[in-house]
């Protein structure tokens, strides 16, 4: 598999043609043969295709930041797993995950929400837990009210997504 | 000495640069110095440099610096007897000079009055304008049509014609010729009656391509008053600074002399102490114009140093201690030339849009004639809470092409990596033709937006950023490194 | 250790004959190659571009690590069967390297006939998971098939090695520790269920994956039931509510991704220490071989040609280098691992077979894996080598052969015919891999002698059923026999049915044999023991 980076507006793939002795990478559609050195304090040294350059370079997280040639670039690498990590978790109504009851709606009709924010707590087998909005949107119907008793699959509350 | 005070403690009332910056000379007077900081810049050099520093608390990170009986009551606990405010925040605030006064507090700045009157736009204009200094011609409608008319013709064209109840923007206009001028006018009137209730218009000379000269002023509570030359802040990014010189490449000797002494005269009329800033509005023709006054010390004030060998904070706190000023008008000499660049967390390309991130790797320049003033360190989160100014680059060489020259290699030996910056288009305003001909305005930016994007990587630069990115990207060298032997020596083979 | 000294004259007229006849058949095997792997039915293509599918090698190149090589198994199985209606037994099987680690793939192939299984297909798949279980590799499948091929079912059902095996041999590597993951891309339909829920991980593709027992159709039919694929076994119903899939993913692309995350989860297991040196090229060109391979297969060469065209360096420590001479016997290195190699010069005589069977339990003791280089016509026949017990010094030859628990790897050369075979350690005596050469022959005797036996055979039955066959009527049966007879020995022949696992450009003899034996590594070596030798 090819790694993606993306550069301005640019996405370019990335791959090793060769980790024998010599390093060659496929950058875009062009093969390029190799040296890198990651020297002392963050300093990079490479030669591709013969020509030198030097550069400052620093990573977080994803991101990339590089001066190099006089010039700044942030190249992100992107993760080709990323979008698939969270199910689309049926966006629009939100169940029950076990019977229980209500404790608190933390939320009125209206709302705007992201994904993540807390809707209600809810109590079921002694322990309290909070449902949480699984997308962005605009808070629907609310199905429940404090000390409201539901069943599993129970829709408690329904978002109306923006995607 | 003949100071009138001695202060046992300062208080840095401020945070990044300018804290660092006065702290510095707070040392340098052998004065015992405190800083404020919020709980978002622990790890702040300023913290470590100052003798103590005092948490500020507050809903938003400004909040707490914006606290007057906060910072007061820290005064009163820790014994502080000065205070000085750096530019921003309370730097410009009245009451909490009167605050200050009442707890036995010196400010080091001046007085409460002189601030109200010059902080106020009309009112310092009106001052300005009574005293004889030159302000740009303007009229306000009276309700009589033919006089306001006959008015606007004498201020001359180009002029700008708005609803004097409104700000900038809605029904603003600029009119460049008397013809058609009565139709323009009563259109403006319904406007200004339809937006803002009220049909009355102002006009005012409009200055098409000026320039911003400010001129650096110091005054003593025994009367005294000096210039220490002008600096040039023409170009202005959303009406911030974003490169400042001196001296102007725009005036000529007579007009230098004329512009600073006019700065000198009006803050003789305000019984001026201590630092203090006039800032005209420089037409092309050669005519000025005043503009306001800043009662503080300016981000640019180290240029002003640079060229005059005057350390403007040291001065701050020495009439604030009531010593009289150590040098006279014609002491201060305006020797070579300084620049200096702001570098600010903010995406040029993406119209100025404020960038985030973690300062990871910082590394200032280093060389004869550079300065490098910042509060920043490796590991600071540079998010929105605070203006997006990180650093400024300062530079002194013996002319103009020296110092534009000595900015761009002190441009080139600057890293800052983790958070985009305008670095980069620093460079490219300095290397532009018109930049490097003095051909500066406060429209530049927008004129040369054009030349200004950014340079196109060429194909084999970006094949090499992009090479470094992915053999620094953690995923991307494991990826190779796990490959084992002997696979990683047979590379592509396919049967 | 010393480099052989080639006596290969590459201007000789012998060797530009040689030159020219092989090149015109690596034509011919790079044409059916290419053919089979890359030429579909237009409309086949279309449909998957339709349905937003990879093609079946893309997939594979994406999921490969970039920079990394791949030895593909049996490009050619079922190439001569089917009338070629199933290339490469629709699908794609072969080692390479995924996050690091070797795992074997296997990929349906959904351009031929929705991926659905030929016995061919099924054989191909079993032997593939059979190299899993022999070498302790993981397993990788990328799932999108219809199904058994209905109109063959009886070819492919029931029996021991038929669909029921991939099966089996998934639950076997499951118990042995031997991971595997399925990317569902398509559906997998009844049996094909199974690969996937018999998988440790599993990644399904969100709209075109599915796994179910039985599809809509046949749910209709059996229980008049309506349900949609996605209600009945659709990626969100399968990773959000049956638990039978693990991960969903929005695009193909995904998918592989998340599978390549799974296998860098995979603890690495540590190899079997082999003896081991930096690999070196060649010192001769492998691309002479085409020079040394002769153009008529009765036309004898030096194999010490061969070893020099594809062993490290060209260097060879000869064992008995005056005994025996028949057959070559010595240590050489491949991509860096010790071998011994044992390559036929001419018949096997008694000695030969001594020095085979002696060679053999030298290496098994010292634990280096063995390569036979075939090319071997058979054991000495006539009176004078029966009373010197050459049967009995053959069969000690296969006994410690076939006893041997160093892994062995074969490569037919030329020509393999008769008991020759199973002494050289033919596809019945388990080599981990045996790879073929395209002007390579396999039969029970050698192709004219076994050509003329049948021809008479057939001519005394016409006559004897009373008709009289003219000259030419001879001559035309014995031609027919003979080209069926060659056809049927030849490479492609013996490819298509998985006798081998896979034709090769004798240049890639080393990189195959490389991965073959780096990959073989990851089984440990058993300490030698033998059955009866009759001494």
């Amino acid at each position: 598999m090819r790694y993606t980076f993306k550069i301005g507006d640019e996405l370019v793939k990335v791959a090793p043609r060769s980790l024998a002795d010599e390093l060659v990478l496929t950058i875009g559609d062009k093969d390029c043969q190799v040296e890198f050195e990651h020297g002392k304090d963050d300093r990079c040294h490479l030669t591709l295709d013969g020509k030198s350059y030097e550069s400052w370079v620093a990573r977080d997280g994803d991101d990339i930041y590089l001066k190099m040639s006089g010039s700044y670039f942030k190249v992100t690498a992107i993760d080709p797993c990323a979008a698939a990590a969270g199910a689309s978790a049926g966006a629009g109504s939100i169940s029950a995950p076990m019977p229980g009851v209500v404790v608190e709606v933390l939320v009125a009709e209206g709302d705007r929400v992201v994904e993540g924010d807390k809707l209600l707590t809810i109590e079921s087998m002694k322990l309290q837990s909070t449902v949480r909005a699984a997308c962005d949107g605009v808070v629907g119907h609310i199905h429940v009210s404090a000390g409201s008793e539901f069943n599993k699959d129970d829709v408690l509350v329904e978002i109306e997504s923006d995607s | 000495m003949s100071a009138v005070r001695s202060f046992k403690k300062v208080l840095v009332a401020n945070r990044g640069e300018i804290a660092m910056r006065i702290l510095r000379t707070l040392k340098d007077l052998g004065l015992p110095s405190a800083v404020l900081y919020h709980r978002q810049e622990i790890e702040s050099p300023a913290l470590k440099f100052a003798d103590e520093a005092y948490e500020v608390f507050g809903d938003t990170p400004v909040s707490a610096y914006l606290d007057i009986p906060q910072i007061v009551g820290l005064c009163k606990t820790h014994g502080v007897d000065a205070v000085h405010p750096g530019y921003g925040f309370l730097a410009e605030n009245a009451g909490f000079v009167r605050a200050l006064d009442e707890a036995g507090v010196c400010f080091i700045g001046p007085r409460p009055e002189v601030m109200n009157l010059m902080g106020d736009k009309i009112g310092s204009r009106d001052f300005v304008a009574e005293r004889g200094f030159p302000i740009a011609p303007s009229v306000i409608d009276d309700g009589d049509e033919d006089k306001l008319i006959a008015a606007i013709v004498e201020i001359g064209f180009p002029v700008l014609i708005k609803a004097s109840a409104g700000g900038g923007g809605k029904g603003m206009q600029i009119v460049r010729e008397a013809t058609g001028l009565r139709d323009i006018v009563a259109t403006a009137k319904v406007e200004a009656q339809r937006y803002f209730g009220d049909p009355r218009v102002y006009a005012e000379r409009y200055i098409e391509s000026p320039r911003h000269i400010e001129v650096q002023v110091l005054g003593d509570e025994h009367g005294n008053c000096v210039h220490l030359w002008e600096r040039e802040c023409s170009i202005q990014r959303r009406f911030q600074k974003v490169i400042e010189e001196t001296p102007s490449p725009a005036l000529s000797p007579e007009l230098r002399r004329d512009i600073c002494e006019s700065a000198v005269g009006i803050a003789k009329a305000t019984n001026y102490t201590g630092a203090g800033t006039i800032e005209f509005i420089f037409s092309p023709n050669g005519e000025y114009y005043f503009l306001e006054m800043n009662t503080r010390i300016q981000v640019e004030h180290p240029i002003t140093e640079m060229v005059t060998g005057v350390d403007l904070v040291a001065e701050q706190v020495r009439v604030a201690m009531g010593e009289p000023l150590s040098f006279k008008q014609e002491d201060i000499k305006q020797v070579g030339h300084a620049i200096e660049c702001r570098i600010c967390a903010e995406i040029p390309d993406d119209d100025f849009a404020p960038a985030a991130g973690n300062v990871l790797v910082l590394r200032p320049p280093v060389g004869e004639g550079m300065r490098f003033d910042s509060g920043s360190y490796e590991g600071q989160k540079v998010g929105t809470a605070f203006d997006s100014m990180i650093a400024k680059l300062i530079v002194h060489a013996e002319d103009r092409d020296a110092a534009i020259a000595r900015a761009g290699e002190a441009l080139d030996q600057f890293v800052l990596l983790g958070v985009e910056t305008n670095a980069d288009y620093l460079g490219r305003l300095l290397r532009h033709p018109a930049f490097k001909a003095g051909e500066t305005n406060t429209g530049f930016i927008k004129e040369h937006a054009a030349d200004l994007g950014p340079s196109l990587a060429s194909d084999d630069l970006q094949a090499a950023v992009v090479a470094t990115a992915a053999l620094s990207d953690r995923q991307f060298v494991a990826m190779m490194d796990e490959v084992p032997y002997p696979y990683r020596l047979m590379k592509e083979w396919r049967n | 250790m010393r480099r052989i000294q080639s006596r290969v004259n590459i201007n000789s007229p012998e060797y530009q004959e040689n030159l020219k006849a092989n090149e015109a058949r690596l034509g011919e095997f790079h044409r059916r190659q290419n053919a089979a792997r890359h030429e579909r039915p237009q409309r086949d293509l279309d449909r998957l571009a339709r349905q937003g599918k990879m093609l079946p090698r893309e997939r594979l190149e994406m999921l490969l690590d970039p920079g990394t090589p791949f030895l593909e198994l049996s490009t050619l199985a079922a190439g001569e069967h089917y009338d070629g209606d199933s290339p490469s037994a629709s699908c794609i099987t072969g080692i390479g390297i995924v996050a690091g680690r070797e795992v074997l793939i296997h990929a349906n192939d959904s351009t031929v006939k929705g991926g659905a299984w030929y016995p061919m297909t099924i054989k191909k798949i079993v032997r593939a998971m059979d190299i899993a279980i022999e070498n302790h590799l993981p397993v990788i499948h990328l799932c999108d098939s219809a199904g058994g091929f209905l109109p063959l079912q009886s070819e492919l059902f029931g029996d021991k090695y038929f669909a029921g095996r991939i099966f089996r041999n998934q639950a076997i590597l499951s118990k042995m520790g031997c991971k595997q993951l399925s990317l569902v891309f398509g559906h997998c339909t009844a049996g094909g269920a199974y690969v996937p829920a018999l998988s440790d991980y599993n990644v399904i593709v969100r709209g075109t994956g599915a796994v179910f027992l039985g599809g809509p159709p046949l749910v209709k039919a059996a229980t008049g039931e309506e349900v949609t694929v996605e209600e009945l076994g659709g990626a969100d119903m399968h990773t959000s509510v049956s638990g039978t899939c693990d991960y969903p993913a929005d695009t193909e692309e995904q998918a592989i991704a998340i599978g390549r995350e799974i296998v860098a989860q995979w603890s690495k297991k540590k190899k079997w220490d082999a003896q081991q040196q930096a690999p070196e090229a060649p010192y001769y060109d492998p691309k002479e071989l085409y020079g040394i391979i002769p153009a008529n297969i009765k036309t004898q060469f030096d194999m010490m040609e061969v070893i020099a065209r594809v062993v490290d360096g060209s260097r060879f420590h000869e064992y008995q280098p005056a005994y025996g001479k028949t057959l070559i016997c010595g240590f050489a290195h491949i991509w860096g691992y010790k071998v011994g190699v044992i390559g036929n010069n001419g018949i096997l005589f008694n000695d030969s077979s001594k020095k085979a069977a002696h060679f053999i339990q030298l290496c098994n003791q010292n634990k280096t894996p063995l390569v036979f280089l075939q090319n071997i016509t058979g054991y000495m026949v006539g009176r004078e080598y029966e009373r010197e017990g050459i049967t009995k010094d053959g069969a000690k030859m296969i006994m410690v052969q076939a006893g041997s628990e160093v892994p062995k790897f074969t490569i037919m050369t030329n020509g393999s015919y008769g008991a020759g075979n199973y002494g050289m350690c033919g596809r019945a005596f388990d080599s981990r891999f045996l790879f073929s050469w395209p002007n390579s022959e396999i039969s029970v005797m050698g192709g004219e002698q076994a050509a003329k036996t049948l021809a008479t055979i057939k001519t005394t039955q016409l006559e004897r059923e009373g008709k009289t066959l003219s000259e030419e009527e001879r001559a035309k049966i014995y031609s027919d026999v003979t080209d069926d007879f060659e056809h049927q020995s030849s490479a492609y022949y013996t490819s298509s049915l998985i006798w081998d696992d896979g034709i090769i450009d004798p240049a890639d003899t080393r990189n195959a044999l490389g991965m073959a034996i780096a990959t073989a590594m990851n089984a440990p070596i058993e300490d030698p023991r033998y059955g009866v030798l009759r001494v």
